[in-house]
């Protein structure tokens, strides 16, 4: 497909089963990877941010807390094209989410983003394997290698014995696994994730903790929300925090084993 | 339940919430029901009108059993008068005077016509025979004359006309004031009783209704008993009103399968898609069944909230679509009966039925879903209703997960199997859609064909007559030489006609002998060929099967004490079961020195026919020129067939839009992680239409066989129903591109359906389902 102004550009050919392809090549290495600027959100007579200025650079793992509705999910949202600002501008990974139209940016979340969401939101009729495997094959990868990669992205979390289970036969760890597994499948360069432990209970929890650490340690670049202090302690590299709409504060975070 | 109940219960809030958050669903529901109720009205209509189409008339005009002709000269006024109290005589209207006169209506309806003329007062209630008058008014004065005429068909004369009586010396002219159509065909005009001096009357009319007249029998038995105070040789002839059932019947024969197979289709149709739209909508609706009954409803307070919801576009919908219907389907069925005349009316049973009906059809399709979610837990009701049951197609969808196709369209090939109920209720509307649009299309193509042959549309331009009683100005070969001679004329064939009996045969058969270039005059033939050299016969494929002659078989055709022999080379469609075509030898044969008094002439490429016929008028001012018509004899057929199809198909396309309505919102969730996955707003349209684009390809291919097989079906009753054989090309009408567009037409009524909440699907905020889910 040819990139045309409203769509993004081609990433680079993905190597290795876990990992991002991001970390090969980005438009700017030194700069960021997310970039918002002076970004409003407005619902109804709403505000659900103002002003949010926030950067973030490739490898970080940055946590977004706040009390709900303060803003946080609807920040993800931008940042994954799944929303748009009200003004400001949202740059990830060179391209600037303001200029692309809808095809545009499908393309770019399929390219650049992953996502985990709270409550997995996998396909309930496929299988693990095929849930995996789906967001290749909309990028047009023929099914079969889809399915071999999916299966190799399973085994690198520990669940490859699961790729015929449904879904609704999984454990919620399961799940999150499966849908982090879909997340890394075109291996993006940005890892968004809302509340990933949240649906979770304390050992599955733990078990996705470790895979977020493992992730971001091999170069994956993650931008989570959440509540749970603990995620954000044991995951993130820096912490921000957001009330009513605003960036209330910002520090870097030593993580706890 | 008292009307503060009713309007301040917790049902009625429920009910009034839904109707008001669904406005999408509530309208489409509202507009299939106005749709179906339009559909099933057309359809019980012609249902209607179709069950004894001959006997409603007939009731209306309170018709003639038998129609008496008596000689005035035999008996007393007092005489007549006393049959009507005859026993079993239930009616009686008459004596009427009643001549037989020539009337020259004009050129363009072939000039002369023989007419029998009534002297009557304008009928009134309570009469035999209450003619119909639908257009002007009832001769009020002498000089004033109102013609037979079935509603819709074209005039011969405008009202206001003066058309000149032309039997004899001395007659009056009649100016023609209205139209009147009696359905016992008791006359052919009708006068004032003081106009019938000047016309010379020859018989009197009385009109009877009996207490039997089931059989021919029992009305000559009873005409027998009423006329048996008469003195002997008064009764000089009657008719029967069976005899005349028969004819007007046969006029409808064709029609009649047919417009049975389209009422069929029309109701078939309306009842599926309310099931379809209205259960798809309560069961889609599970969730907030579940959420009701976490709060405290009952399960019966929880069914009165889904079928109040329902009831709502239900009663809108029927109110809207039912006159809608009304006004669509009688000029629609006047048109399909108006060889039988009077004013089709759509009667108050199939109304009220239909009024009725249509919502408490939408009642029972939302009763026994909601029924069911009633009797679920409350968490069983919200997790059925968040999305389809799981586990419903998984081999299927896994299959097509691991397919070439693109990611997209397996996944739309998989989501017709997660509901496999709605989408069986889909196809079955689809299905019939593309039955009705091959059905419909290929009859209308067969009885168009069948007509235009049968008539010979476009061969015979004009046919000339001379009335032999006035004396020839010429004989007929010189005539035949003259036309041939005008310009425009590419050919002519002479011809006369006799009454002959047949080696073999009971009944007298009539002849029509043709010369001259009888090949061009548009005969479509069965089997065989037309008329090519000396001692041939030609016939209609209804006398084939009457007298079960077959080709090759020499009929010995005798006259005033001559006989010929003639070999029977082809059967055609055109004429009726006692009659046939012979070369021009066999009249020199029968009859020799015999002349032409009847001339067809076809005309050449590009000439004006109206043209042609002043120039043959002007050549002999005598002569009886008239101007065939180009129209296509079954126009009203082919708009009845086209507004059938196209309501049915847009019926069916709404059914289409519904389960995509609901299959997209139910998928909301699905949709919105695909979307946020990488899915293309194209991706998610194809996705969508490849769904509804299967049903429709299986649609198309149950479909076409079964159109045609119905086609099949109806055409064989028409042919066996009239005693024809219809040619190869007219049966066989499909042809191949014909059938592939036909094949499509499934689809086409899908993606019709599909489109637009499948490009709403493709547009919906992806943040918005992925927070509210």
């Amino acid at each position: 497909m040819t990139a045309t102004a409203n769509e993004p550009t081609e990433p680079a050919e993905p190597t290795g089963a876990v990992g991002p392809a991001g970390t090969a090549e980005s438009s700017d290495p030194a700069g960021p990877i997310v970039r918002l600027d002076d970004v409003r959100k407005d619902f109804a007579d709403t505000a659900a941010l103002d002003g949010v200025t926030l950067h973030i650079r490739q490898g970080e793992a940055v946590a977004v807390m706040g009390p709900s509705g303060c803003g946080k999910s609807t920040l993800l949202n931008l940042v994954a094209g799944l929303d748009r600002p009200s003004s400001g501008q949202v740059v990830v990974h060179g391209e600037d989410l303001g200029g692309l139209n809808e095809t545009g940016l499908a393309l770019f979340r399929r390219r650049r983003i992953g996502m985990i969401f709270q409550f997995f939101n996998l396909i309930d009729d496929l299988p693990a394997l095929d849930n995996v495997a789906l967001a290749a094959q909309l990028s047009g990868v023929p099914a079969g290698q889809a399915r071999r990669r999916a299966l190799e992205l399973l085994g690198e979390l520990g669940i490859a014995d699961r790729k015929n289970i449904y879904p609704a036969q999984l454990s919620g760890g399961e799940r999150q696994r499966v849908a982090v597994a879909r997340a890394l499948m075109n291996r993006p360069a940005l890892l968004l994730a809302d509340e990933p432990t949240g649906a979770l209970d304390s050992r599955s929890g733990e078990q996705v903790m470790d895979l977020l650490i493992d992730l971001n340690q091999l170069g994956q670049t993650l931008l989570m929300v959440t509540h749970d202090p603990r995620l954000a302690a044991r995951c993130a590299s820096r912490l921000v925090e957001i009330a009513d709409g605003r960036i209330v504060a910002e520090r870097a975070l030593e993580r706890t084993a | 339940m008292s009307a503060v109940r009713i309007t301040k219960g917790p049902v009625w809030r429920a009910s009034r919430a839904a109707v008001k958050r669904r406005k999408v669903q509530t309208f489409v529901i509202g507009l299939v029901v106005a749709l179906s109720a339009m559909s099933a009205v057309l359809g019980l209509g012609l249902l209607q009108a179709s069950t004894g189409p001959f006997e409603q008339a007939f009731g209306q005009q309170n018709g003639a059993h038998a129609v008496a002709d008596l000689d005035a000269a035999k008996a007393t006024g007092q005489q007549l008068a006393a049959t009507a109290r005859a026993a079993g005589v239930t009616g009686a209207t008459g004596p009427f005077q009643a001549a037989q006169v020539s009337l020259n209506l004009g050129p363009e309806v072939g000039g002369l016509m023989q007419m029998t003329v009534v002297g009557r007062p304008r009928p009134r209630p309570g009469d035999v025979d209450r003619v119909q008058l639908w257009q002007g008014r009832w001769p009020s004065a002498p000089g004033e004359i109102v013609l037979d005429q079935p509603i819709g068909q074209t005039l011969p004369a405008p009202p206001g006309q003066t058309v000149a009586t032309v039997s004899g010396p001395g007659l009056p002219a009649l100016t023609v004031v209205g139209y009147a159509f009696s359905v016992s065909d008791t006359a052919d005009a009708w006068v004032v009783p003081s106009q019938m001096a000047a016309l010379h009357p020859d018989h009197l009319q009385m009109l009877y209704r009996f207490a039997k007249s089931g059989t021919d029998a029992e009305v000559k038995a009873e005409l027998t008993r009423a006329t048996a105070g008469l003195p002997a040789g008064t009764l000089v002839g009657y008719q029967s009103w069976r005899t005349t059932r028969a004819e007007m019947l046969a006029k409808l024969e064709s029609l009649l399968p047919m417009l049975i197979a389209f009422g069929v289709l029309a109701v078939s149709v309306a009842v599926l898609i309310v099931l379809n739209v209205v259960s798809g909508a309560v069961v889609s609706g599970y969730k907030d069944i579940g959420v009701y009954k976490t709060i405290g409803f009952t399960p019966r307070q929880v069914v009165r909230v889904y079928v109040a919801t329902m009831a709502v576009p239900a009663v809108v919908g029927t109110v809207i679509g039912l006159p809608i219907g009304v006004i669509v389907g009688e000029p629609l069925m006047n048109k399909a009966f108006n060889a039988l005349g009077g004013q089709r009316q759509i009667s108050p049973l199939v109304m009220v039925g239909c009024l009725i009906g249509v919502p408490l059809v939408v009642a029972l399709a939302a009763y026994i879903p909601a029924r069911r979610a009633a009797g679920m837990s409350a968490i069983a009701a919200i997790s059925a209703g968040s999305a389809p049951k799981r586990g419903r197609g998984l081999k299927v969808q896994r299959k097509l997960a691991g397919s070439r196709l693109p990611r997209s369209v397996s996944m739309g090939l998989g989501l017709p199997f997660a509901r496999p109920a709605r989408s069986a209720l889909t196809f079955a509307a689809v299905l019939l859609g593309v039955t009705t649009v091959v059905f419909a299309n290929g009859l209308a193509r067969t009885m168009t064909d069948t007509s235009a042959a049968s008539d010979r549309v476009g061969a015979v331009a004009v046919d000339v007559g001379y009335d032999t009683s006035q004396g020839a100005s010429a004989p007929g070969d010189a005539i035949g030489k003259a036309i041939r001679g005008v310009p425009g004329v590419d050919g002519v064939a002479s011809q006369t006609g006799d009454m002959v009996g047949v080696a073999g045969m009971t009944t007298e058969v009539n002849i029509q002998y043709y010369g001259g270039d009888s090949a061009l005059m548009g005969f479509t033939m069965v089997k065989g060929h037309w008329l090519a050299g000396p001692d041939q016969i030609v016939v209609p494929a209804r006398f084939l099967n009457r007298h079960h002659v077959s080709l090759g078989q020499v009929l010995i055709v005798e006259l005033n004490g001559r006989s010929a022999t003639a070999v029977v080379v082809g059967e055609t469609i055109t004429g009726g079961d006692s009659m046939f075509y012979a070369d021009w030898s066999t009249l020199q044969q029968l009859s020799p020195g015999r002349q032409a008094d009847r001339f067809e002439v076809h005309a050449a490429a590009g000439a004006d026919r109206q043209a042609l016929a002043a120039r043959l008028r002007a050549l002999a001012p005598g002569w009886n020129v008239g101007v065939h018509s180009t129209k296509d004899p079954n126009a009203e057929l082919k708009v009845f067939s086209a507004v059938i199809t196209i309501v049915l198909s847009l019926v069916a396309a709404l059914g289409v839009f519904n389960t995509v309505l609901l299959n997209t919102r139910e998928r909301r969730r699905d949709l919105g992680m695909l979307k946020s996955v990488g899915m293309t707003p194209r991706q998610v349209v194809a996705m969508v239409m490849t769904s509804m684009g299967l049903l429709g390809l299986l649609g198309g291919i149950v479909g076409l066989p079964l159109g045609y097989g119905l086609h099949a079906l109806i055409v064989s009753m028409i042919e066996r129903t009239q005693g024809l054989d219809l040619a190869p090309s007219m049966v066989h009408v499909y042809t191949l591109p014909l059938l592939a567009w036909m094949f499509l037409a499934g689809v086409g009524i899908a993606v019709l359906g599909a489109l637009v909440p499948a490009r709403s699907a493709a547009r919906f905020s992806i943040s918005e389902v992925l927070r509210s889910e």
